[in-house]
């Protein structure tokens, strides 16, 4: 299965959307609530930003991480209660969640000029 | 009188572990719930319980040592108590089990229920402590 990544609408704390490169195994699973960024322009989110993210753990224990893309996705609001990824074999694995952990950011200063 | 008295309610209300013995319950702890039968015997009220973790998986991250602690705890208890004012039971304790072996003490007759929440792939033998 080709892996790689698709753009997609992230929106940050503040309700501000940016553009964020998924992984595009995951773009289409609902409860992480991403959208096509497609072509519109979207600054890409600060590098320096680590946007919200959910842990999970898989069957033998390992830290799995879901990016979430809103505040009212499912995986984020607690509606979903697990995730699914493709382990290094591109089998899935479904991972119960177990923390959740918000955005973090720095100031940063876009150039409009 | 009291001094006769209060021995013997503090043996009962808190009582010496060689007094107690272990009560292995039938059905092992997954996911989250009540601890089941928690106030069934006012002859034979609770007093703790012992928590064995099984099939605990094995990527997580732990301490080295004759007995590990896992980073993050294999099961969390929260009891709840009723108090003598009107409200509803309140959360009284959270008490969390980072090692695979642990015994907690608690008085049953105050507690309304005790709420369980295991680690995801873990699952927990567990006894009652009781009177002998």
């Amino acid at each position: 299965m080709a892996r790689g990544f698709t753009w997609g609408d992230y929106f940050d704390d503040d309700g501000n959307e940016w553009a964020l490169a998924v992984d595009s195994d995951y773009i289409d699973h609902p409860e992480r609530g991403w959208t096509l960024a497609g072509d519109t322009g979207l600054v890409p989110l600060p590098r320096s930003w680590r946007a919200r993210r959910v842990v999970g753990l898989d069957s033998t224990g390992r830290e799995q991480f879901a990016v979430v893309a809103s505040l009212t996705a499912d995986l984020w609001t607690g509606t979903a209660t697990s995730f699914v990824i493709r382990d290094s074999e591109g089998q899935p694995q479904t991972c119960t969640v177990v923390e959740y952990r918000g955005e973090k950011r720095v100031p940063v200063a876009l150039d409009t000029a | 009188m009291v001094d006769v008295l209060r021995p013997i309610i503090d043996v009962y209300t808190d009582p010496p572990l060689k007094f107690l013995r272990e009560f292995p319950q039938p059905v092992d702890l997954v996911g989250t719930g009540n601890l089941p039968d928690l106030n069934n015997s006012l002859l034979r009220p609770q007093y703790g319980a012992v928590f064995i973790a099984r099939d605990i998986p094995p990527n997580l991250s732990r301490t080295a040592g004759l007995r590990p602690s896992w980073k993050r705890p294999l099961l969390e208890l929260t009891l709840v108590a009723l108090t003598g004012g009107p409200s509803p039971p309140l959360p009284v304790a959270f008490l969390e089990m980072h090692r695979d072996y642990e015994v907690f003490r608690f008085y049953g007759p105050e507690l309304t229920n005790i709420e369980y929440s295991v680690l995801p792939g873990v699952r927990v033998e567990w006894s009652y402590l009781s009177f002998i």
